[in-house]
């Protein structure tokens, strides 16, 4: 898995390509702690290049969630497909963390 | 009645139960079970029963040529409208001969050409025979067609609807157009315009209100704008105030006593359970309108809906009228105004029942200018396509199923597009070679048996390495393809068998390779994940409380929280779950309901 990372208008996004399993949510969590740890405040994860995302996957948003809290920072989640935002949806995760539609949506919201 | 009776009763009409949970799509405002208002109720049910009062002008082409007299032709035509009006009516109670639904009968047009050319050679009894024959057939094979499903899937019923749309196309662009000697009538795509334009504008644009009338509101700006073009007028209105205010349609037209001939009765025979076939296709339709979470055609109802179609022809050969079946047209109306609840069948049958009293009625709706009914014909149109293509691609597509869908509709659109492929077969084939629906759907039927041939509805692999549950996503996939799955269950099952592996690991349950077993019907995806090691058992699920997961030190409130969610996830994904151990293996059974 390669997962793609940049950085506009001062927000972190994480592109995982594939699948966000258990082979490579750690991967991902070590990107998402360096980055955190770097300085970064808010995270935006774009799921236009997922296809399939396990509960390791859903460990990884918490994680994060859990990282910048104490920095008062945020994370959102954007371009989920059918799979994975019925998964979102079972594991109760979008009463508490934002899906937006496209990653324009999910910046505008990050920075509001 | 006796016990006996009724137990016979029961069995070959089962009583009637509706079991389907439904969801109101978006774009519907008030679905089957649903009361609307009295005022909505009744301009929806007048709106179906000017529909297909437009449609009655086949009926007095087909009287035409039958060489009815000016009074036997009103009779005619009022006995006709008397039959629509009171199988529409049956379709909308709830009883276990009729479907419950807004389903509206209407003259059949290829039914026409087949009564009239067998009255032609055999004499109108004979043809009313056929009916009477066919009507009980089809009463009696309507409650076989659950067991038939697999026979019906879905893409053949799509098959069928992108047909039923092209079979519009023609005699809608030609009324649309006026199109005549290659000639385009401007007043007349003018004043189609006028119905086409303002019927998606207040489809589209209007308020829920104003979805309602907006068939209604196309109609009258077509007639505005046909008055100012002199396409309707004084002469239309004296031609009306000329008919009696009031009469019943008895007496004129002598019925004709039913004789039985086989060769006149085969024709009609095959031509009536084709267009039971088709009444599937309203059922499916009507069914999916009223719920956004459809997933397959609730058989029970269609059954009952085409036990009613055969009661109608059973009607129209006792009382020596066209055979009548469901209207293609009255969904795209039921669409277009959001309502399909049950109750404005009855109404559009009481409607059509008085109107065939009034004869001044029936002459101002055949009198209506053609143009407007090209506009409503196309409006249709446009919504077969686009439900038959949803349905035709509901299901995963591989080579097998590519080719049955495109060779059916490639023949169907020839035979439509192209008649002079069929200008030469012997006229009592004629019905079913020349009509494109017929023989497309007849591909379908076909080639969907052959190409069940030599596929395995079961399959089985053994998942190995770290991407085992990438494999199990693939196999399920190629399964899928072949077998013809709904892809969103596909999807679903890849989710849980990769779900289950991961816990499996996670909980060190399992000691080797494991076997993804797999078995498909038309209801169900069965799967079983059969492994060495321990059986897998789910603790109950918990409700996730991020602040407290916020708030711990270190992560293994986190990692718990995650455990408990893959038997989360799994529980909701999968309709039944079920773990054993035997031996030093165990199996995970996972059950979806298709």
């Amino acid at each position: 898995m390669s997962i793609l990372t940049s950085n506009v208008s001062g927000v972190y996004i994480v592109i995982p390509n594939g699948r966000l399993d258990t082979n490579t949510s750690p991967e991902a969590e070590e990107l998402i702690t360096d980055a955190i740890v770097s300085g970064e405040t808010r995270v935006v994860m774009d799921f236009s290049k997922t296809d399939y995302i396990s509960s390791a996957g859903l460990r990884v948003i918490l994680k994060t969630a859990k990282l910048l809290k104490p920095m008062n920072g945020a994370v959102a989640l954007c371009n989920a497909n059918e799979q994975i935002h019925e998964v979102l949806e079972i594991s109760g995760f979008l009463s508490m963390i934002n899906l937006l539609g496209s990653l324009d949506e999910a910046l505008s919201t990050i920075n509001a | 009645m006796s016990a006996f009776t009724w137990q016979f009763l029961d069995k070959v009409f089962p009583p009637f139960s509706d079991k389907v949970r439904r969801e109101k799509p978006r774009e519907m405002l008030f679905i089957v079970d649903e009361k609307p208002n009295r005022s909505t109720v009744i301009t929806a049910g007048v709106q179906h029963a000017l529909v297909i009062l437009m449609v009655i002008v086949y009926v007095v082409i087909a009287g035409r040529e039958l060489g009815l007299s000016d009074a036997e032709l009103r009779s005619f035509v009022s006995l006709e409208i008397i039959v629509l009006g009171a199988v529409t009516m049956l379709q909308g109670f709830q009883t276990r001969f009729s479907s419950g639904h807004l389903v509206i009968h209407t003259p059949s047009i290829v039914s026409a050409g087949t009564f009239v050319a067998v009255a032609a050679s055999f004499g109108l009894g004979a043809a009313t025979g056929g009916l009477i024959l066919s009507g009980i057939i089809v009463i009696l094979l309507a409650r076989f067609l659950p067991r038939l499903q697999s026979v019906f899937p879905p893409e053949i019923t799509g098959v069928l609807l992108v047909l039923l749309g092209f079979s519009l196309v023609e005699g809608g662009v030609q009324r649309f157009t006026g199109l005549v000697n290659s000639e385009i009538s401007m007043p007349s795509l003018l004043v189609a315009s006028t119905v086409l334009g303002s019927i998606v504008i207040f489809s589209v644009w209007g308020s829920k209100r104003m979805r309602v009338f907006a068939m209604a509101i196309g109609i009258v700006a077509g007639l505005v704008v046909a008055t100012l073009l002199g396409l309707f007028g004084r002469e239309q209105v004296q031609t009306v105030l000329e008919q009696p205010l009031f009469s019943f349609p008895f007496g004129a037209y002598q019925i004709p006593t039913p004789t039985l001939v086989i060769a006149a009765a085969i024709p009609i025979l095959i031509i009536e359970v084709i267009r039971a076939i088709d009444s599937i296709g309203t059922g499916v339709a009507i069914d999916q309108m009223n719920n956004s979470k459809w997933r397959r055609p609730d058989m029970p109802m269609i059954s009952r809906l085409v036990t009613c179609h055969g009661i109608g022809v059973l009607l129209n050969g006792l009382t020596g009228t066209l055979s009548s079946g469901t209207s293609s047209v009255s969904l795209g109306l039921a669409h277009a105004t959001g309502v399909t609840a049950r109750k404005v069948a009855i109404v559009a049958g009481i409607v059509l029942i008085i109107s065939a009293l009034l004869p001044q009625v029936a002459a101002f709706i055949i009198l209506i200018p053609q143009p407007v009914m090209g506009a409503i014909i196309v409006y249709t149109a446009a919504y077969m396509f686009v439900v038959g293509s949803q349905l035709v691609l509901s299901r995963m597509i591989n080579t097998r199923r590519m080719f049955m869908i495109g060779i059916s509709i490639t023949v169907g659109a020839a035979i439509i597009l192209m008649p002079d492929l069929t200008a030469n077969v012997p006229s009592n084939l004629k019905p079913i070679l020349g009509s494109g629906l017929t023989m497309g759907v007849l591909t379908a039927i076909l080639l969907n048996q052959i190409f069940r041939i030599g596929v395995n509805q079961n399959a089985e692999i053994t998942l190995t390495g770290t991407h085992a549950s990438s494999q199990a996503t693939k196999f399920l996939e190629e399964c899928g393809a072949d077998w013809g799955s709904r892809a969103d269950v596909i999807a679903r099952a890849g989710v849980a068998v990769g779900e289950a592996l991961e816990a499996l690991n996670h909980a060190e349950l399992i000691d080797g390779p494991a076997r993804l077993k797999a078995n498909f019907d038309e209801y169900k995806l069965s799967l079983s994940l059969i492994y060495p090691g321990k059986s897998i058992s789910f603790e109950p699920s918990k409700k996730l409380d991020l602040d407290a997961l916020m708030n711990e030190e270190g992560d293994d409130a986190l990692d718990a929280a995650m455990s408990n969610m893959s038997g989360v996830l799994i529980k909701t994904l999968a309709d039944r779950v079920s773990s054993t151990e035997k031996h030093g293996h165990a199996e995970l059974k996972l059950t979806f309901v298709h």
